[in-house]
């Protein structure tokens, strides 16, 4: 109970200083944005086949603009030290993981929710059409993402060298998973439905069990010194 | 007050940072009712000794003991008895003071309401703890709602890192009231400070670091020159 209580408690100031300063939703839906319409622009929008670059493009922007979310939101436990006091807070460290973990994965949807019309507009690939069968997809491999990143962020939040380390040990990382969701999301926009992406989904489900669970496993020991 | 504690203890406890030693077989006992000033030069090993007894840094060797059991540094209880005062505020910047501390209070298993309103009397925090995000306060209404949090939970073991640094006067006085109070409840306090005044006024005992070592643990005198004295012999003078 205390333990969701504690998840409960960091993933609703995480919400609530969003709601405030809109920092994170605004650089990285900007940052996004921006990743597409260039991607847009340097593909040629005739010349390729727009729903096998709009997968690729789609990952890319959530992953790119995903690690400016990862830096913003833990530097709010940064400034002022409050990850210290965070950490002497009775309650399973594990928490203070999921909760940061959820507010991420709510930040990277809601650009994904952005994104998602801008890249059907300018690939002209159905992605609404399909978003029944693509929301289950970009959620499983957000949460996936918002897992490896909480882990790491949080391990880089007293690094001098954060930002660069952040990069440098999350992208090798969740490059399976980036790979199965790209591959996953295409198999779903060619119109071979959940039976053509099955494999790509088990590959994202495994990456993201492996994630959860070693984020609540490690982080305690993790977060120590 | 949380879990009333009688002792406080470091038993034989070291600190490498790689090959570097921060901490040379450290032992301190402080009892109940206690204030204990710590002084010592820059990277004495000060804030690593307030790291360890606030149970976020665990030592290389040695252990910490609450009431003589040895603490297991994964164990969350034990952190319930402990509150922190550092240099940094270790409040959200962008959250009102009213919100860091009904955040925190959460996080101690508290409700939270009534907890501020205490703490908001005892402090005489004013409207400043409401109106406004923590970013735009003094340094002086910063520290008190720093100290408001560290309070929440009525830790009994109080642990303050420089406190007064760079406070004016009044502020200052809310401090060592707090101190004062602790100690006659019967709480226990760690003090780091560089301030020979105000170590005179609330401490009982002091503790002087160099090196990593603890080279003098003796009665606080009751003069800011006495203290100075003591530094300077402990401290500045030959030695370890």
């Amino acid at each position: 109970m205390r333990f969701l209580r504690a998840v409960w408690v960091v993933f609703v100031k995480d919400l609530k200083v969003e709601l405030r300063t809109r920092e994170i939703i605004l650089s990285t839906g900007l940052f996004a944005l921006l990743v597409v319409v260039l991607a847009a622009f340097a593909f040629g929008l005739n010349t390729m086949s727009g729903v096998s670059a709009s997968c690729g493009v789609l990952w890319i922007a959530v992953a790119f603009s995903g690690i400016l979310a990862l830096g913003r939101t833990f530097m709010r436990e940064r400034d002022f030290g409050v990850w210290t006091a965070l950490l002497m807070t009775p309650v399973p460290r594990a928490a203070l993981y999921m909760g940061k973990m959820l507010g991420l994965l709510v930040f990277l949807i809601v650009v994904e929710i952005v994104l998602i019309p801008v890249i059907e507009l300018f690939f002209h690939a159905p992605l609404m059409a399909n978003i029944h069968m693509l929301a289950p997809i970009l959620l499983a491999g957000t949460l996936g993402y918002a897992a490896a990143g909480a882990l790491f962020g949080a391990m880089t939040i007293r690094t001098r060298m954060k930002d660069l380390l952040l990069g440098v040990i999350l992208f090798p990382l969740i490059a399976p998973l980036l790979i199965a969701s790209v591959k996953a999301t295409e198999a779903v926009l060619v119109g071979n439905g959940f039976a053509g992406a099955s494999d790509f989904i088990k590959i994202i489900l495994i990456f993201d069990t492996i994630f959860i669970l070693g984020g609540l496993w490690l982080f305690d020991v993790l977060m120590e010194d | 007050m949380s879990r009333d504690l009688a002792s406080v203890k470091l038993d034989g406890v070291t600190k490498l940072f790689g090959a570097v030693r921060a901490l040379h077989r450290i032992n301190l006992e402080v009892k109940s009712g206690e204030v204990v000033a710590i002084m010592g030069g820059n990277g004495a090993g000060k804030s690593t000794l307030l790291s360890i007894l606030s149970l976020t840094m665990r030592p290389t060797r040695g252990k910490v003991l609450f009431d003589g059991k040895e603490v297991r540094f994964g164990d969350p209880t034990a952190r319930s008895v402990v509150g922190l005062l550092s240099h940094q505020p270790l409040v959200y910047p962008d959250m009102t003071g009213r919100e860091n501390l009904i955040l925190f209070a959460g996080l101690y298993g508290l409700d939270g309401q009534r907890e501020v309103e205490a703490v908001r009397e005892r402090l005489g925090l004013g409207g400043f703890l409401d109106d406004r995000p923590t970013r735009v306060l003094s340094r002086g209404q910063l520290q008190r709602v720093a100290l408001a949090r560290a309070l929440i939970s009525a830790p009994s073991l109080l642990l303050l890192d420089e406190p007064a640094a760079g406070l004016d006067s009044s502020a200052i006085a809310h401090i060592e009231a707090v101190l004062g109070d602790h100690g006659k409840a019967g709480g226990i306090a760690v003090l780091v400070t560089h301030e020979p005044d105000l170590a005179a006024r609330v401490a009982d005992r002091a503790v002087m670091i160099k090196n990593g070592r603890i080279v003098l643990d003796r009665p606080a005198p009751d003069s800011a020159a006495g203290w100075r004295e003591i530094y300077v012999e402990a401290v500045e003078g030959g030695g370890p």
